[in-house]
């Protein structure tokens, strides 16, 4: 194509117009102060957002010509629809997934949300809404995954080198063998996200937010070399409300035992769900409402808290039998968070013998007789039953569980020694 | 930088479009902003600079004072600083011109951008620029025939 060449009249009678003021200088403070303003007041919660909008409604017809209406979210249906090749890829969840499994993706209604360039090149996100008003999402060359419902708060892939596993199946809890970590956050909940480092840095990442259906805001972040470092490692991501106040956390690692409550959980509402004595005082399972309308149990024992199942998000069930055996000084306890139509939970030994606990609002606390924590009268299996007696499940080995190990290699301390964690 | 280097220009071009040197200032400042903020919705189609002058001009549109002020100084300044009536006439032609004209115009002319930019900028395809920026040559140099007669 042939270029129109400028037309030097016009040029110099344009440029007498609006002369050139090489004297003109920004200021570029001002330019990151504007950007992190309106970044911090554009995502107001829904109901908010929605109230607010009925409002500005007649005072928009009044000086629509002079406001600038600036909602930085990307209108998902005006997006770029994806190419055959990505549909085909969402398809594939369906298609090929168990019963049960579906996340009924809408792979037709797929569209490109945006294009990062990483470290090992650029990597384009594709995003499609499923049936149930939530969403399968998949990074080009990279990793993918649902929110079925649309209700999954925060959800992080911590990833090591080159194309990266899926969460479950990351090699290496070290978290400074991380190298990238990428996700999302429902918007409805969720206003930013940090990304924490032991040395106390804190890293806001850019959030593509996307409009409805799929409501949520996605992020990648390349850990650069010096954030890896021992000392200087991410070792949390965190969503936080309009307030401040944590929506959901990830530190890359399950659980552990801590001094105090999930930081999902609203403590003041918390509720005492089930408690047993304990040769070591009362051992007390806690459920609590999240900022996102799910739930949160946690285990209090010794002084200690632990979260022995994730926090849920609202719809989404669990299995007939969530549970874990937690070590304490000297002792071993077994919690979970069953279903409605478990009846009794089962325990039975090696040595024949069998314990048989009773859920209380659907959760099971049970302390393993001081006998069974030795060799060779050590558990071996698990199955919850209905109040008919029928088991729900196939029993489960404990020993090939992937949540905990029990019971401990070594010879247990019955009468006062202490050592351990010695089962997890 | 992009934004060191290049601010005079994008003043120029804002003010051009918005036709006061604050509400230039202003645009150019939002607008970066803008593109800062959003630059993880930026596509990788076009170039970084041309993004910013459309994040820029598109500021700069919402910012204007009113369609027929939209050049520089009004007319009455302009006389007193030695600019006469051929500046006043290209004001009005220019003014005169549909927006998209204009807009090609101020980034050809001022902003020296490509024809690839300004199809970034503007948002439309590469030959719409080339048959934007060939009739608003036509409805000037039309103009400009006319006075000469």
């Amino acid at each position: 194509m042939t270029a129109i060449e400028l037309d030097p009249v016009l040029a110099e009678g344009l440029a007498k117009l609006v002369p050139l003021d090489e004297s003109a200088r920004g200021d570029w403070s001002d330019v990151e102060r504007r950007a992190n303003a309106r970044a911090a007041r554009r995502r107001a919660p829904r109901l908010r957002l929605v109230l607010v909008a009925l409002a500005l409604v007649v005072a928009f017809a009044l000086v629509a010509p002079a406001l600038g209406i600036d909602l930085p979210v990307l209108d998902f249906w005006k997006a770029e629809k994806a190419p055959p090749r990505v549909v085909e890829d969402f398809r594939s969840l369906t298609e090929g997934a168990p019963a049960g499994m579906d996340p009924e993706a809408l792979p037709g209604e797929a569209r490109k949300v945006t294009t990062a360039v990483l470290s090992d090149g650029p990597h384009t996100l594709w995003v499609a809404p499923t049936r149930a008003g939530g969403f399968c999402l998949t990074w080009t060359n990279a990793s993918g995954g649902c929110d079925q419902l649309g209700t999954v708060p925060l959800s992080v892939t911590w990833m090591a080198a080159g194309p990266l596993p899926a969460r479950e199946l990351r090699p290496e809890p070290s978290r400074t063998s991380f190298t990238r970590v990428s996700g999302f956050a429902n918007a409805d909940y969720v206003h930013s996200i940090e990304l924490r480092f032991a040395d106390g840095d804190v890293v806001r990442p850019n959030v593509s937010w996307v409009s409805e259906p799929i409501g949520a805001g996605f992020f990648v972040y390349d850990l650069p070399q010096a954030r890896r470092a021992s000392g200087h490692e991410l070792i949390a991501v965190v969503a936080l409300d309009s307030n401040g106040q944590i929506v959901a956390e990830d530190t890359g690692r399950p659980s552990e035992s801590t001094g105090s409550a999930p930081p999902e959980a609203i403590v003041d509402e918390r509720t005492a769900i089930a408690r047993i004595r304990t040769r070591h005082g009362e051992a007390l399972v806690w459920e609590a409402p999240t900022r996102y309308e799910g739930r949160c149990a946690w285990l209090e024992y010794e002084g200690r808290s632990l979260a022995f199942v994730p926090c849920m998000p609202k719809g989404y069930p669990f299995g007939a039998f969530a549970f874990r055996f937690v070590p304490t000084a000297d002792d071993v306890l077994l919690v979970g968070w069953v279903r409605n139509d478990v009846a009794s939970v089962e325990v039975t030994f090696a040595d024949g013998d069998r314990i048989v606990a009773h859920p209380q609002d659907g959760f099971v606390l049970v302390e393993l007789p001081a006998e069974h924590l030795v060799r060779g009268r050590e558990a071996r299996t698990i199955v919850s039953r209905d109040i008919l007696g029928r088991p729900l499940h196939a029993p489960f080995d404990v020993n090939g569980l992937g949540g905990g190990r029990y019971p401990c290699l070594a010879p247990l301390p019955l009468h006062g020694t202490r050592s351990g964690p010695f089962c997890l | 930088m992009l934004y060191r280097e290049r601010f005079p220009r994008f003043e120029q071009v804002a003010r051009a479009i918005a036709g006061d040197r604050e509400l230039a200032r202003e645009a150019v400042q939002d607008g970066f902003a803008d593109a800062w903020r959003s630059a993880d919705l930026y596509e990788g189609s076009g170039s970084v600079e041309a993004w910013v002058w459309r994040c820029v001009v598109n500021r700069a549109k919402r910012a204007r004072r009113a369609p027929v002020e939209l050049l520089g100084e009004p007319p009455d300044v302009a006389a007193k600083n030695g600019s006469g009536e051929d500046e006043s006439g290209l004001r009005t032609r220019i003014a005169a011109l549909p927006e998209r004209q204009r807009l090609a115009v101020f980034l050809r002319y001022y902003a020296d951008l490509d024809y690839a930019a300004i199809a970034d900028a503007l948002e439309v395809e590469v030959g719409t620029v080339s048959a934007t920026l060939n009739q608003a040559h036509r409805n000037l140099r039309a103009e400009l025939a006319k006075e000469a007669r």
